[in-house]
């Protein structure tokens, strides 16, 4: 390269201007597409997320997994619920045994 | 996807028999209690772990005590009865009706009495603690 073109490109490149144009709507349609990419997201989620799911749980450990949860959680709630039944039980029967041995309460 | 319904299904399937079966055998002792007649006996046994021994001497005082218990409430009905009668008839406070008031008042008393008498037996017979527990229970 000798000096005359070099001389040339310098001149070019001082006189190159960058001038972008940005198209008025650009802002929007990129607005517009996150949407639109969003929306297929979120519609995609839940049949990802079943279809996720049956794929798991058919693997014996997760299906045992899933039983023994409910079976804990069933008897944990059922033997909470059987507490305030016997509770009252409880007080019903010693209400009926005070009332027994009290014959101001028979003679009511 | 039908094989993963059928495991939830399952999943399910178990947690209601789990609830129901811990439930009812939770819930059993005490619902024959009350369904069964004398089941306020039985209660006292579990509630102040009573041994065979205390708890058939205990049957033996209440045995005994019935009778008394049933004459007392006779006779606080029978007081009552005639202070009401004798209140709708009279306008004033005559000697009947104040001796009929008096009636009722030794009727509730000679009640309250035997009805102590039978609780501090009853609690004699139990350990020290239970029978702490139990007065101030009655």
């Amino acid at each position: 390269m000798n000096d005359s073109d070099s001389n040339d490109l310098s001149t070019k490149l001082r006189a190159w201007t960058v001038d972008p144009r940005v198209p008025t709507s650009f802002q929007r349609e990129v607005w517009q597409r996150i949407a639109q990419r969003q929306a297929v997201r979120d519609e995609a989620f839940w049949p990802r997320v079943m279809e996720w799911f049956s794929t798991q749980l058919i693997r014996p450990r997760y299906a045992v997994a899933l039983v023994a949860l409910s079976l804990s959680i069933s008897v944990g709630a059922g033997l909470l619920h059987a507490q305030d039944a016997n509770a009252r039980h409880w007080k019903e029967l010693e209400t009926r045994y005070a009332s027994s041995i009290d014959p101001l309460e028979m003679g009511r | 996807m039908k094989k993963a319904f059928i495991i939830v299904f399952m999943a399910s399937a178990v947690a209601f028999a789990g609830y129901s079966i811990s439930y009812r055998c939770a819930t059993a002792p005490a619902e024959s209690m009350l369904t069964k007649p004398g089941g306020e006996m039985e209660w006292l046994k579990c509630e102040y772990h009573l041994s065979d021994a205390q708890f058939a001497r205990i049957q033996q005082l209440h045995r005994d005590y019935a009778p008394t218990c049933d004459l007392m409430c006779e006779k606080i009905a029978k007081a009552n009865d005639k202070l009401d009668q004798l209140v709708s008839t009279n306008t004033k406070v005559t000697p009947e009706v104040a001796a009929a008031m008096k009636e009722c008042l030794t009727a509730q008393a000679e009640c309250r009495e035997a009805m102590l008498g039978h609780v501090y037996a009853v609690s004699a017979e139990m350990s020290p603690q239970d029978g702490v527990r139990y007065l101030q229970m009655m």
